[in-house]
């Protein structure tokens, strides 16, 4: 038995039941806690690396963990579905990126950030690219150069 | 060696630090428009020590003052920083950082006074605090996932650079400490455990040399010897002469000269000259397998402080002729084993991005042309150990008039 496995399944998991027993919006504010916590305990820091006035991951270091979570419960749970839909606009992925978002921001915020707009990201089982239209605006690109570069990186953000 | 070009060199390097520390403090890794424009704490500190060497004080007070100030809430030191001292890294824990930072902190205030530590103390505590949090207690020695080539598959665990580093730093604070009147007894106890386990546990008495690892996935496994990784890297690895490097024994000391007879011998690279960082076999060998003059300036400065003049001139020498425009590469490689690394990466298909940069860079460099891929050009760190290695060159043998062999 893996025990840091046990504990990230064991997080998922504990999605999968806060939004059965309190709700998806109480949930989201949950993980959003969460991570904020963390981002706060990590500190300031800007990630990612920098390129054409964006912030890129190469890779999703959460992404992994997703599909395992996946192939070994046969389809990604309803109760995820729900909270990425809700968060659909902001680019969100995969249940991580909720998480993984906020822990960013807040240590941009910490760094003197005031925005942190996640742009793409194409971390899902589907290898899709899902979008943030108003973010991509704000950030002075088009659709067309994310597409350009989501060919290469995983996520796009930019720090404001 | 061309004492004169030598000399040459030296002042290179003073400039070449000079000119790529931030207004901010921080000194680039390599300059801004190459490969590592961000600081990185280890390759930071390691240049202030240069810059200390050379009496480039003010330089040396500005950098302090930024790495300190870089500090995460945890204790930890990041990989690295932007030069506003965001952190900005993207690897996994470094402890050696926060080891380094701490002896360099030591090493300029033996000199120059306590202010800064007096003031950053804070800092000093929590850094201290944090390698202890890391510090194994069955076996004494501190866990870490990366050290100084940044490569996990390989260091992950109980590495001997780290542990040297955390062991030396831990020593320094205790040293600034007790000047400045703190409570520091628990300290020198932890670091003498460390030393004593390094002596110990990273030592092997029966090939009379350092190993590389102990190789153990968490730090809180017990009994270790159950952890998955456990294991034992023993290949030669430059990174082993580090007890001597921070002090922790004299070059003298016959473990020492020992273990460096052994990486001279297995490291030294016959084609080229100058001296590899391990073995070829274990890979990474971004931009083709090859000798790094850094690590080169390292044990010169071994053979000088124990008077081997002849071996000081090969290493010391090799320095200056691989030097371009008294500028330094990270290491360099041939035209053959770049070309092998490339295949290999690319037929694996792990050739990233931004080591196609790292290829152009490579091809345009003047040297291709004469059948040398220079890799990473310049980078800083060596221009720091090749000051503290002329330094020492000069203090045994030129001002002293002795020829010790």
């Amino acid at each position: 038995m893996d025990v840091k496995e046990v504990l990230v399944m064991s997080f998922l998991l504990a999605i999968v039941e806060s939004v059965r027993s309190q709700g998806p919006e109480k949930t989201i504010a949950w993980i959003e806690a969460i991570a904020s916590a963390l981002g706060e305990r990590e500190g300031p820091g800007l990630e990612g690396d920098p390129m054409g006035g964006v912030n890129v991951l190469h890779i999703c270091p959460f992404f992994s963990v997703v599909q395992a979570f996946v192939e070994e419960f046969g389809e990604e749970p309803e109760e995820f579905k729900v909270l990425i839909e809700m968060r659909r606009s902001l680019a969100v992925s995969n249940i991580f990126c909720l998480f993984h978002h906020r822990i960013r921001a807040k240590r941009a915020e910490m760094a003197g950030k005031k925005a942190s707009l996640h742009l793409a990201s194409d971390a899902n089982p589907a290898g899709a690219t899902v979008y943030n239209d108003d973010a991509i605006v704000n950030a002075g690109l088009g659709r067309a150069e994310v597409d350009e570069m989501m060919k290469k990186v995983a996520c796009i953000f930019k720090f404001q | 060696m061309n004492l004169q070009e030598a000399g040459k060199l030296y002042q290179s390097s003073l400039e070449v630090i000079k000119r790529n520390q931030h207004a901010n403090g921080g000194f680039y890794a390599s300059p801004p428009g190459t490969r590592y424009p961000f600081i990185y704490v280890r390759d930071h500190s390691i240049v202030t020590l240069g810059a200390l060497r050379a009496g480039l004080v003010e330089e040396s007070r500005r950098a302090l003052r930024f790495i300190l100030a870089a500090q995460k809430p945890t204790g930890e030191f990041p990989q690295r920083c932007n030069v506003d001292g965001m952190d900005t890294s993207y690897k996994e824990l470094q402890i050696d950082c926060n080891g380094v930072a701490l002896y360099a902190l030591g090493k300029y205030s033996e000199l120059h006074g306590y202010d800064i530590a007096e003031e950053f103390w804070k800092n000093v505590v929590d850094a201290v605090t944090f390698i202890l949090r890391n510090k194994n207690d069955e076996i004494h020695l501190v866990h870490t996932i990366n050290s100084i080539h940044e490569y996990p598959a390989y260091e992950h665990g109980f590495e001997i650079y780290a542990n040297s580093a955390c062991c030396a730093g831990i020593l320094e604070a205790v040293k600034m400490g007790e000047h400045l009147g703190k409570e520091v007894g628990d300290w020198a106890r932890q670091a003498e455990l460390i030393k004593q386990s390094i002596l110990r546990c990273l030592y092997s008495a029966r090939r009379r040399t350092f190993v590389k690892a102990i190789r153990i996935k968490e730090k809180g496994s017990k009994p270790l010897g159950y952890d998955p990784f456990a294991s034992v890297i023993s290949e030669p690895d430059v990174a082993e002469y580090a007890p001597a490097y921070f002090g922790l024994l004299k070059d003298r000391d016959l473990r020492v000269i020992n273990t460096v007879r052994k990486l001279d011998a297995a490291l030294w690279d016959h084609e080229l000259g100058g001296l590899n960082r391990y073995p070829e076999s274990w890979d990474r060998n971004n931009g083709g397998y090859g000798p790094w003059p850094h690590f080169t300036c390292q044990l010169a400065r071994h053979f000088i402080r124990i008077g081997d003049y002849d071996r000081a001139e090969v290493y010391l020498g090799w320095v200056l002729d691989i030097a371009h425009d008294y500028m330094f590469p990270e290491h360099i490689s041939t035209i053959a084993r770049f070309e092998e690394w490339v295949d290999l990466f690319r037929s694996s298909g792990i050739l990233r991005d931004d080591k196609m940069v790292m290829i152009d860079g490579i091809k345009d460099h003047p040297k291709w042309a004469e059948g040398f891929a220079y890799v990473v050009y310049p980078l800083i760190w060596p221009h720091a150990e090749y000051i503290m290695a002329y330094k020492d060159y000069e203090d045994y043998f030129l001002k002293s008039g002795t020829r010790w062999s």
